[in-house]
């Protein structure tokens, strides 16, 4: 069928911040898809809170709201821009929720608007549990079978029905708690009984148990001539019960025969039928049992998913871009594989390597979770590999997660000499670890059937583990070697190290196993003896990426790294691409001229290097992950585009920094080096507390902390070692131990320089208080409240660092100021996390800029020959951070020193207010949701600071409540509160006036606490409810802005195309 | 202890592989297959016979052998070679590994191939006669080589097929032209409720004539459709009479029943994914497919003098290439491609339809 004429213009709703569940590969689906419409001459409009995305490039779409992505704001849009059509299936979840929100509230139906892909009713049914158990039924395809009970007669009648082993699960309990596998009837009324009280409402979910089942997904297109195809079937390693998203998995399917495959393959294509979906990509997710194939259909996404992005990169099939063009009415038969460029998408890619998927964890950052994996995703991450065996490969993904293991022969320490039975307890409970654990019980050679047994994985794949263990390396052939997964790590002598790397060859992701030939160098490593070549004469430049999303480096160096490939190729440079990270934009095959997917450790690195022999190496963009390659790239032979080595060392090394401040004549806070315990107290006694204490060489703040006792660095040392393998607390390097500067302002400053020029791309301004890391905090640009000499001062400072260094490219700066003053925090010579929002807000194109600059250009050079730096904008932009407590219920949602966002959300407006109510109104606080109301409850020393602030939310006529304490304070100060109850009393309390929707406001000063304190309360439930949490002066007199600011924002709206 | 495994061809070029097994040499065209799944199917299907298949899935066999994936007796391939195979394969289905199945029918395989540099060589190269050894002199496997039995004029399918089963009542049955048929188009057929003969290719057309069967089938095999001359000429003189569907080379013979030229391919089709658009289906299907030779082109339409219109009512999405030729005039049409799965999608099996149709139409004017 070709494309639909009637359509015109697009809407196309993005995924909104980066949440555990729901990362950059939505970044990567929206931006396929926008590409793909826009270059078939739509309108493409697109909306989207994140700014530190690809897809809201201005290039991408003909008109981009970086809006929040609620009702309000969507209305608006669609009233300014009146789009034909919807597209909600490429932005995750959060596009499905809003377009249904759209067709419930009529807005579709009032502006004659289409919902492309699947309709409303589609994707009710696909959603709603019950509706898609009964339609499943009615086709005969098998659902898991559940009921609820409200009686213990129902229960029992229902166990009855549903035979042992079978779970229970109480409704309405936050977090899937009370949850429990009943084996036999004995046990059953107990566990009942316990449901039943545990359970609110009074009401249980009983349901076949599969916990242990293998667990596979289909990802299926379809297009409205009813063409189906599988792109990819994955097999998980850890079985039913664990999220697939923290699961390891594997493509192609491993254990399912042609027949069985079959049979999933009809159900999947009939279940995207009976539900109606007409076009687009799905991903079905079935169990089957291991004993005898029983299949249950478990869930269907009507939309492209974390998976469609695995299945994409793992394949080559562009699912994203394709759901696009099918939701517009194109079919499969009609599009052609942009792989090959020769043959039709209505085929089924198959593969001849083997894909793992390994998640990445980031727990040490949420000291109150327990790290057991279960049925709610918590991995921050993930990285991808592709290998000839499913051994090689698994290897490959150790590798790639940059945690210091160089394959599945170099056990995790923890593991070696470890009790039986608790290496047993370790393979049972899934954690992120287990996969060692299991890797050490098979080189303790225990029998395979009790390890599948405890971990429910299937055997097939300790099986092919084991061949690795029991292998001889002397009489073994060397590509044998390769394939069941050993590294030059594993061997001694250099004669046979020398030998396994000659087996190294490049082969292509091809979608069809060298059937025909393909023209995209989409590129992986692997055993063989013949490479699949395609090179060029063209100047190459190699980018590094920066591997697996973890807290501290996220999408925005993708970000980065991206901005920097188009650069290099705007510029004539052959850019080539190398990254482990299936979730990322970077990572598409037509992003870079040449990608390779393949670890970024120096092994890896080091073999294409020499096979590229580039003329220069990137190593600014991708965070800390190229940084540390630096030295070995250099030692090589290879050219590092711009700032060289010395400059890493000159910010890393604090001894050869103080220097440089000292002689630049810039302020530090005092800073002192421990390599161990004694030192460390040495140096806190000299300091003095509070200190600010880090481990060196990390990103992200991870494990940094403001430590005011003893008695707290005692614990911070703890902490440090149960999160090292050997319980060394000083393994990864030296601590670095700060003075911790109080009530500063914290500054954030990105230039680039080319050595002689220096040109500053953007001052932010934070709103919280020193003490709160740099990437949780509320960043405001321009500066709102220092004055033009300390800005001048910042200017300076800046500029004059920036050529002490001979920065050739990016740097990033951290000032702080206090009493007027300004020290220095800290200096980074890559880019940073706030580059993407500063180049997106400014629209000065400060990173392909940057990547000229290192490559030899002048700044005078790129104003001249590119537009890249040509932008200006009157606009404040404040970006806020969003955080992960709903997966992590237990932790406190106090921010500190250590790093815990996982993404960020923009507000643009022409005041400070209407900008911070947007950023507020992205967060997830609707500022205009709630009573005018504000809770008061500070600490003893905070009480006095904030008398004035509370005075001014009186006369804005707002109710004041507080808390006991700080009632009978502000009473003494002439101001009246409505006193309310602690958490736990009954009546009126701190909770209820939160949930009854009484306040838009608390202002809480924390205690450096972790406990269920009642503020832990008061935070996590007003973090559930949407209702705004601020811990200074600073941040509770701007949020007055906000609330005043509240009827501008739907008015206060500009497509990002027009800055300029 | 690993040992080399040779694989060479007249030309003089050689792949190597590893395995711990020693086998007698073996002699085929190398073909390649990239089904991810249907190991035992492929190995099993008589189509294989005289060919040494490469399957450039990464790991084979690991959920084993079943009995219910047969698609005849025992394994017909001359030999597999791969990148991995599982010795020890883990499926509730599984009865043992496909490795010691192949072990006890003294068929050779072995893991260790580059299997991607095999199927670019193939690609660009073109399949040709390949011979296949363990731990063997060069000069002596290329003396084993000269003797094989090239592709191009065999006709191994004239004993391909299941012979005990020859001689049973014929009488409202459908008839299966045996040329090596596969047990998954035997299921099809009973599926539907049909009783099923096999007649033997050298089977005369007078003699099926006096059968009263309901239809006939002519199956898939190996070889070199050219060189079946009888087998030709009795469906020539069949066409018209009864319904006729042919299934892979079956479609080849009906093809050079009615004067089509068919050749051999480069590289042919061996896999399970292979798109096909047939004429009046909105939807393209899915299918396996499994073969060297195929039909040239002859345009969309042809109008044979005894047989009526002859229509290309199928077409490979990929190539182009011929997949399905239409005789409705003389209730006769036959496939490339392999409706009835096993392995490969179930996306073809609407195309037996047509047939039961004829069947039932003609059936009842009798």
């Amino acid at each position: 069928m070709p494309k639909n004429k009637d359509i015109k213009s697009i809407l196309i709703i993005g995924s909104g911040p980066i949440v555990i569940g729901q990362a950059c590969e939505f970044d990567y689906s929206g931006s396929q898809a926008a590409k793909a419409l826009k270059k078939d001459g739509y309108r493409v409009i697109l909306v989207n809170s994140n700014p530190a995305t690809i897809m809201t490039d201005p290039e991408m779409a003909d008109a981009t709201y970086i809006e929040p992505l609620t009702l309000n704001y969507l209305k608006r849009i669609i009233e300014i821009e009146k789009p034909d059509a919807v597209l909600p299936t490429l932005g995750g979840q959060t596009a499905l929720n809003l377009s249904m929100e759209l067709e419930q509230n009529d807005v579709l139906k009032e502006n004659n608007i289409v919902l492309l892909g699947a309709s409303a009713n589609a994707i009710e049914i696909a959603e709603n549990r019950w509706k898609f158990k009964e339609a499943m039924d009615s086709v005969g395809i098998k659902t898991l079978k559940a009921t609820y009970a409200k009686t213990f007669e129902e229960g029992m009648d229902a166990s009855t029905e549903i035979g042992f082993p079978l779970m229970l699960r109480p409704s309405f309990i936050l977090g899937g708690g009370g949850t429990s596998v009943v084996n036999n009837e004995e046990d059953f009324q107990s566990k009942l009984n316990d449901a039943f009280s545990a359970s609110p409402t009074q009401e249980v979910l009983i349901e076949e148990s599969i916990y242990g089942w293998k667990e596979f997904e289909l990802e299926v297109m379809r297009d409205s001539d009813g063409n189906g195809v599988i792109v990819c079937g994955i097999e998980n390693f850890d079985p039913m019960g664990i999220h697939t998203g923290d699961s390891i998995t594997v493509a192609p399917i491993q254990t399912l025969s042609d027949k069985e495959y079959q049979i999933m393959r009809d159900e999947a294509l009939l279940c995207l039928d009976t539900i109606g979906i007409a076009t687009g990509g799905s991903n079905v997710q079935f169990a089957v049992n291991p004993k005898n194939g029983d299949r249950r259909i478990i869930e269907m996404n009507p939309r492209v998913s974390r998976s469609s992005a695995l299945a994409s990169k793992a394949t080559g099939f562009p699912i994203a871009k394709f759901a696009a063009l099918l939701a517009v009415g194109y079919n499969l038969t009609e599009l052609e594989n942009d792989i090959t460029g020769t043959t039709p998408a209505s085929f089924e890619p198959v593969q001849d390597y083997v894909v793992v998927k390994i998640p990445r964890f980031d727990f040490p950052k949420f000291p109150s979770t327990d790290d057991i994996l279960g049925t709610s995703m918590q991995s921050v991450g993930e990285v991808m590999s592709i290998a000839s065996t499913f051994t090689e490969s698994l290897t490959k993904a150790i590798r790639s997660l940059e945690i210091g293991k160089s394959g599945i022969r170099n056990i995790d320490n923890r593991f070696i000499g470890m009790p039986k039975e608790i290496l047993q307890d370790e393979i049972r409970t899934p954690r992120p670890r287990r996969i060692f654990a299991i890797l050490e019980a098979i080189r303790r050679n225990w029998p395979l059937e009790d390890i599948a047994k405890i971990s429910s994985v299937d055997i097939w794949f300790l099986q092919e583990i084991e061949k690795s263990f029991n292998v001889d390396p002397i009489n073994t052939p060397s590509s044998v070697l390769k394939m069941l997964g050993w590294t030059e790590e594993d061997l001694d002598n250099k004669e046979s190290k020398n030998e396994l790397e000659n087996n190294r060859v490049y082969k292509l992701v091809d979608t069809c196993s060298a059937e025909f030939e393909s023209k995209t160098p989409y590129l992986y490593s692997t055993n063989g003896v013949s490479n699949d070549d395609i090179t060029t004469e063209k100047k190459k430049v190699i980018v590094i990426g920066s591997g697996p999303n973890r807290i501290g480096q996220g999408i925005e160096f993708d970000y980065c790294c991206v901005h920097g490939i188009s650069s290099l190729k705007e510029n004539g440079f052959e850019a080539i691409m190398i990254n482990s990270n299936p979730e990322t934009v970077s990572t598409d095959y037509d992003t870079a001229d040449k990608l390779y997917f393949e670890p970024l450790s120096w092994r890896e690195v080091k073999s294409v290097l020499n096979r590229e022999k580039p003329d220069s190496v990137i190593i600014q963009l991708g965070g800390q992950t190229p940084l540390k390659l630096a030295e070995n790239i250099s030692k090589e032979g290879f050219n590092i585009a711009g700032s060289s080595l010395d400059v890493i060392d000159k910010t890393e090394d604090r001894d050869l920094f103080q220097k440089l401040c000292l002689g630049q004549d810039i302020r530090q806070p005092k800073s002192k080096i421990a390599k161990n315990e004694n030192e460390l107290v040495k140096a806190v006694k000299e300091i003095g507390f509070p200190v600010l204490l880090r481990p060196s060489y990390v990103l992200g703040g991870r494990a940094m902390r403001v430590v005011q006792t003893n008695e707290e660095l005692e614990n911070y040392l703890d902490i440090l070692a149960s999160v090292d393998e050997d319980g060394n607390p000083f393994k990864s390097g030296p601590l670095l131990v700060d003075q911790f500067l109080t009530d500063t302002i914290e500054i954030d400053v990105d230039l680039i320089s080319d050595g002689n020029e220096v040109y500053i791309a953007g001052i932010l301004e934070h709103l919280e208080p020193a003490g709160v890391h740099s990437g949780d905090s509320t960043a405001v640009i321009p500066p709102f409240s220092i004055n033009d000499e300390i800005l001048r001062e910042i200017e300076e400072k800046s500029k004059k660092l920036a050529l002490g260094l001979n920065v050739k490219g990016l740097l990033n700066i951290q000032f702080a100021i206090k009493d007027e003053e300004l020290f220095i925090l800290e200096a980074n010579p890559r880019a940073s996390r706030t580059m993407p929002f500063v180049a997106k807000v400014t629209g000065n194109q400060i990173i392909k800029a940057g990547t000229l600059l290192m490559l030899g250009y002048s700044i005078e050079e790129v104003k001249n020959k590119t537009k890249y730096l040509s932008s200006s904008t009157d606009k404040v932009a404040i970006k806020k951070a969003i955080f992960p407590w709903s997966r992590f219920p237990a932790e406190d949602t106090m921010l500190g020193p250590e790093m815990k966002a996982t993404g960020e959300v923009l507000g643009v407006g022409k005041e400070f207010g209407t900008a911070l109510n947007k950023a507020y109104a992205a967060a997830g606080v609707e500022i205009k949701d709630k009573e005018k109301g504000v809770f008061v409850t500070l600490s003893d020393d905070e009480k006095p600071n904030f008398i004035k602030t509370i005075n001014k939310y009186l006369e804005l006529g707002f109710t004041l409540y507080a808390t006991e304490g700080t009632g009978k304070f502000l009473k003494t100060k002439e101001i009246d509160s409505v006193i309310v109850g602690k958490a736990d009393d009954s009546g009126r309390t701190s909770l209820t006036i939160i949930k009854d929707k009484l306040v838009s406001l608390v202002i809480n000063t924390p205690t450096y606490a972790n406990e269920l304190t009642d503020g832990w309360k008061i935070r996590r439930l007003s973090h559930e409810t949407g209702v705004a949490v601020v811990s200074s002066v600073r941040e509770a007199d701007a949020f007055i802005q906000a609330f005043l600011n509240q009827n501008l924002v739907l008015e206060d709206m500009e497509v990002i195309q027009d800055v300029s | 202890m690993y040992k080399k495994a040779l694989l060479i061809n007249q030309n003089g070029d050689e792949f190597l592989g590893w395995t711990t097994e020693l086998f007698q040499p073996a002699t085929g065209e190398l073909i390649f297959n990239t089904a991810m799944t249907g190991f035992v199917e492929i190995l099993s299907d008589p189509s294989y016979i005289n060919q040494i298949v490469t399957f450039t899935s990464s790991h084979v066999g690991n959920y084993g052998m079943s009995q219910k994936d047969f698609e005849s007796n025992m394994p017909k391939v001359e030999a597999a070679i791969g990148n991995s195979f599982t010795e020890s394969p883990s499926s509730w289905r599984s009865e043992k590994s496909i490795t010691s199945w192949l072990k006890e029918n003294d068929i050779p395989y072995s893991g260790g191939f580059d299997v991607r540099n095999i199927t670019k060589y193939l690609r660009d190269n073109g399949s040709s006669m390949f011979a296949l050894g363990v731990d063997i002199d060069i000069k002596d496997l290329k003396e084993i080589l000269y003797k094989a039995k090239d592709i191009l004029g065999d006709n191994s399918a004239m004993t391909a097929g299941n012979q005990e089963d020859a001689d049973t009542s014929t009488d409202g049955k459908i008839g299966i032209m045996d040329l090596g048929t596969k047990k998954s188009i035997v299921k099809v057929l009973e599926d539907h409720h049909y009783k099923v003969v096999m007649i033997t290719p050298t089977t005369m057309s007078d003699e099926i004539l006096k059968m009263n069967l309901k239809g006939l089938l002519i199956s898939n095999g190996p070889g070199d459709p050219r060189s079946l001359i009888t087998v030709i000429n009795t469906i020539k003189e069949l066409i018209g009479k009864l319904p006729i569907f042919g299934i892979c080379l079956g479609h080849q013979i009906l093809g050079l029943a009615c004067g089509l030229k068919v050749e051999k391919m480069q590289f042919g089709h061996h896999g399970s994914n292979h798109p096909v658009e047939i004429d009046g289906v909105k939807k393209a299907l899915i299918t396996a497919q499994n073969h060297g030779f195929s039909i040239q082109e002859f345009g969309d339409s042809y109008k044979h003098k005894n047989f009526g219109n002859i229509n290309v009512f199928a077409k490979n999405l990929n190539d182009g290439s011929n997949e399905g030729i239409s005789l409705w005039d003389s209730m006769a049409y036959s496939v490339q491609f392999h409706p009835e799965s096993g392995p490969g999608t179930t996306d073809g099996l609407q195309i037996f339809n047509p047939f039961f149709e004829m069947i039932e139409n003609n059936y009842a004017k009798k």
